[in-house]
């Protein structure tokens, strides 16, 4: 298993515990570029390519280790879109979980720092992180995704943003990733209930 | 005939990642798939690809007598040793 794939991994059986979610959604930015970047070295040097390497190098790699180790049998679905992964990542479990109420979703975001060769065309500040949420519908209250307008271009990737602003109390989290803006907003109980 | 045996259990460590297993852990004649360590057909092609270039052995992937040579570490190295005195 590659360094990414065990965090992915890692976080999403840590997250789930004794939870069956219903659907898992892994997005990867990048996914296994590591990889990717070694079986090309090793094409460029005539050397034969590594097996696991080629056969764990595609983009769904930790969704499809995840369900071997965690034994599930669940639908999955492996995104990869651009800066703004996550916040695509996120708007797939709000659309499943509005559409299946009662149901739970696994959503992974995972990267990691870029091999050296490609770093020169990235504007992005070079993070590894992991990060596995169990969602589900929340009868009042809760966190929701919407698009906004947008604004400078963040330089950190958003999972890591997302991530300080969980663990904060702050009521909103504004994002601008490819032109396109995202807030997450902590929507406030009726008065009366508690969260 | 153990430093070949004690360099492929090293070698396979590296190759298919083992990180939480040690030299002295591997039985030089457990099996190595299904049961044993529990590998899988892509880390015999991981294993085969690294004994071809470590030690210039031919391996003919369609021959039973392959999976004689892959079942064990003992017989894995009985087989490089014999592919070397052959040449």
């Amino acid at each position: 298993m590659s360094a990414l794939s065990k965090m992915a991994v890692q976080v999403a059986l840590q997250t789930a515990g004794d939870e069956r979610p219903d659907f898992l959604i892994f997005c990867s930015r990048h996914g296994e570029l590591v990889r990717t970047r070694e079986l090309l070295g090793s094409v460029v040097g005539g050397s034969e390519l590594s097996p696991t390497g080629f056969s764990q190098s595609v983009h769904n790699t930790s969704a499809g280790l995840y369900t071997i180790i965690a034994k599930s049998d669940v639908p999955s679905t492996s995104l990869a879109a651009g800066a703004g992964t996550f916040a695509y990542g996120w708007l797939e479990a709000e659309s499943f979980l509005a559409l299946n109420p009662g149901k739970t979703v696994l959503l992974v975001s995972y990267d990691e720092v870029l091999p050296v060769d490609y770093r020169a065309y990235s504007q992005q500040a070079q993070r590894t992180f992991a990060l596995a949420l169990l969602l589900r519908g929340a009868a009042a209250g809760g966190i929701t995704l919407q698009q906004s307008r947008a604004e400078t271009e963040d330089l950190l990737p958003i999972t890591p943003q997302f991530i300080a602003w969980a663990l904060s109390t702050d009521p909103a989290l504004r994002v601008t990733a490819e032109g396109q803006g995202w807030e997450w907003v902590r929507l406030t109980l009726p008065s009366g209930e508690s969260g | 005939m153990h430093e070949l045996e004690r360099e492929l259990k090293q070698l396979l460590i590296d190759v298919l990642n083992l990180e939480d297993v040690s030299v002295e852990q591997i039985d030089s004649q457990a099996p190595l798939f299904g049961e044993g360590l529990g590998l899988d057909s892509i880390d015999a092609l991981e294993l085969g690809v690294a004994v071809r270039k470590r030690y210039d052995v031919k391996i003919d992937a369609d021959s039973q007598t392959t999976r004689e040579h892959f079942g064990s570490i003992a017989n894995l190295a009985r087989f490089i040793s014999g592919s070397r005195a052959a040449l």
